[in-house]
C-alpha cells in the first residue's frame, strides 16, 4: 500500500516527553496537523517511495529560508479506517508535475477523526529529518533536472553556497 | 568597506599611536593579535584597520576580567565611539574599569533580547518559516554583534526561557550569515548543545550547528551524544555528527 507524507516538526513527535505516558500522544503533535476548512494536505509517495526526495525538495522550496525538513510517512490505508476521506487536488509547490499528480487533501475531518488519525500516526508513522545541507542538495538537483522552478525558491543563493561552498 | 568607515580608519590610525598603541602593547593587554601586528597587516594588505583592531580586541577582551563594558568589541559603532570620545586616552589611564557607559550598554541589549523572547506570539514555529521573532533575533545580532550573542546566551542557558522559544532562537543564530559574530555564535551553539536544559534547546543547537557545518564542532557532538537521554535527540545528533565528519573528509581531501 502506498505511503503518504506530511511535513512536521520532529520534536513534537518525540516519545517520552515530560509528563506524557508512553500510551498517550503529546498535544504538541497536533500542532503539525492543523487543518484549514477541516482539510489536511498530504503527499502521495509512489511505489517504493522512489520520488520522496523530489517531494521533499518541492515542499522545502516553499519556505522562506533553507532549513531542516522533518516529515512523517504513514500507510495510506489508515485514512478510510479513521473515517477520513481523501481527495486528489493540485498541490502548491514549485514542482508543477508533483502538484498535479501526487497531492491529496484529507477532507471533512472532525476533531474526533483528527485525534484518531494523530494517534495512528504517532504510534505507527515514521518520523525522519533531512538536514539543511541535504535539503539544499535535493533542491539543487530538482532545479538541475528541470523539476523545480528556480525563480520560486527564495533562498536559491544559499542552496548554491551549501552545495558548492 | 564604505567610505565613511575608511574615514574613521584614517582618523583612528592617526590618533592611535598616541594612545592605543601603548595600551595594546602594554603587558596587561597583550594577548593574541597586537596592535602592531594589526597595523602591519593593514599596511601590507590594505585591509581596514577598524576590522583588524576589532579582531585584536575580540581576542584580548575575554582574557582581561576587568575590561570596560564599552570595549566589548561587537561592531564598528564601538570603534567609532572610541574615536569620537577619544576613549583611548581614558583606556590608557588607570581608570579603565570606571569608564563611562557606551552608546548602547550590555544591559540595554540584554533588555532588548528579553523583550524579543517574551513577546513571542501564539503562532507555532515552523522549519524555515521567517517570523517576527526570527527576524528580531538575527537583527539584534547584526546590529550589536557579539554583545547581542552574549545577551542571548544568558537567556538560552539559564534554563528559564520557554524551551521551544530558546530552541527556535538557536536555529536562527546558526542560520545567520554574519562573519563578524561567527565564533561567538558557534560557541553559544556548542555550549547549548552540551549544556542545554531540555531536548528542545539541545535540538535547536543541533540544527544551528548543522547550518554552520563546521567540523570544529565535532567534539561537542560526541560529548552531547554521550550525555543525551532522549532517544530521538540522540539519533538526530548522530545524523548531524555524520554530516560534520563528511565535511571534514571533504576539507581534508
Amino acid at each position: 500500500m502506498p505511503q503518504l507524507l506530511r511535513a512536521i516538526r520532529i520534536n513534537r513527535w518525540d516519545r517520552g516527553q515530560a509528563g506524557i505516558s508512553t500510551k498517550e500522544i503529546p498535544a504538541d503533535a497536533l500542532t503539525d496537523l492543523r487543518t484549514t476548512q477541516n482539510k489536511l494536505s498530504v503527499w502521495l509517495l509512489n511505489k517504493n517511495s522512489t520520488h520522496i526526495n523530489r517531494i521533499i525538495a518541492a515542499l522545502a522550496g516553499t519556505r522562506d529560508k533553507l532549513a531542516n525538513f522533518d516529515y512523517l510517512t504513514f500507510n495510506q490505508k489508515i485514512i478510510p479506517k479513521v473515517d477520513i476521506k481523501q481527495c486528489h487536488v493540485n498541490g502548491d509547490s514549485p514542482d508543477d508535475e508533483l502538484n498535479r499528480e501526487f497531492h491529496y487533501d484529507l477532507i471533512e475531518i472532525s476533531g474526533d477523526r483528527l485525534l484518531k488519525l494523530a494517534t495512528y500516526l504517532y504510534f505507527n508513522g515514521k518520523a525522519e529529518r533531512l538536514l539543511p545541507k541535504q535539503v539544499a542538495l535535493l533542491i539543487f538537483e530538482g532545479v538541475k533536472n528541470g523539476q523545480i522552478d528556480e525563480s520560486k525558491i527564495k533562498y536559491y543563493d544559499k542552496v548554491l553556497k551549501k552545495v558548492a561552498p | 568597506m564604505p567610505d565613511a568607515i575608511d574615514t574613521y580608519a584614517v582618523k583612528f590610525d592617526k590618533r592611535v599611536p598616541e594612545g592605543l598603541s601603548k595600551l595594546y602593547q602594554s603587558e596587561r593587554w597583550q594577548a593574541g593579535t597586537s596592535y602592531t601586528d594589526a597595523r602591519s597587516e593593514y599596511l601590507n594588505t590594505q585591509v581596514s584597520l577598524i576590522a583588524l583592531v576589532q579582531s585584536a580586541v575580540i581576542q584580548m577582551a575575554p582574557t582581561y576580567p576587568g575590561y570596560p563594558s564599552f570595549l566589548i568589541p561587537d561592531s564598528t559603532k564601538t570603534i567609532r565611539w572610541i574615536v569620537d570620545n577619544e576613549a583611548f586616552l581614558t583606556l590608557e589611564s588607570s581608570e579603565t574599569q570606571n569608564a563611562t557607559v557606551p552608546m548602547v550598554s550590555f544591559e540595554k541589549i540584554e533588555l532588548d533580547v528579553e523583550n524579543i523572547i517574551t513577546s513571542v506570539g501564539e503562532e507555532p514555529f515552523e522549519n524555515g518559516i521567517v517570523t517576527k521573532f526570527s527576524e528580531s533575533i538575527q537583527s539584534i545580532i547584526i546590529e550589536h554583534g557579539d554583545t547581542a550573542v552574549r545577551a542571548i546566551s544568558h537567556y538560552i542557558l539559564d534554563g528559564t526561557t520557554n524551551p521551544e522559544v530558546a530552541g527556535e532562537a538557536l536555529r536562527w543564530v546558526g542560520e545567520l550569515d554574519d562573519n563578524a559574530t561567527y565564533h561567538s555564535r558557534r560557541n553559544l551553539l556548542e555550549k547549548a548543545l552540551v549544556e542545554g536544559a531540555t531536548p528542545l534547546v539541545r535540538d535547536g543547537a543541533n540544527i544551528g550547528l548543522a547550518q554552520m557545518d563546521d567540523p570544529r564542532s565535532i567534539p561537542y557532538f560526541k560529548q552531547a551524544i554521550k550525555n543525551e537521554k532522549s532517544d530521538l535527540n540522540r539519533k538526530l545528533l548522530i545524523q548531524t555528527l555524520e554530516q560534520l565528519e563528511n565535511t571534514l573528509k571533504c576539507h581534508n581531501s
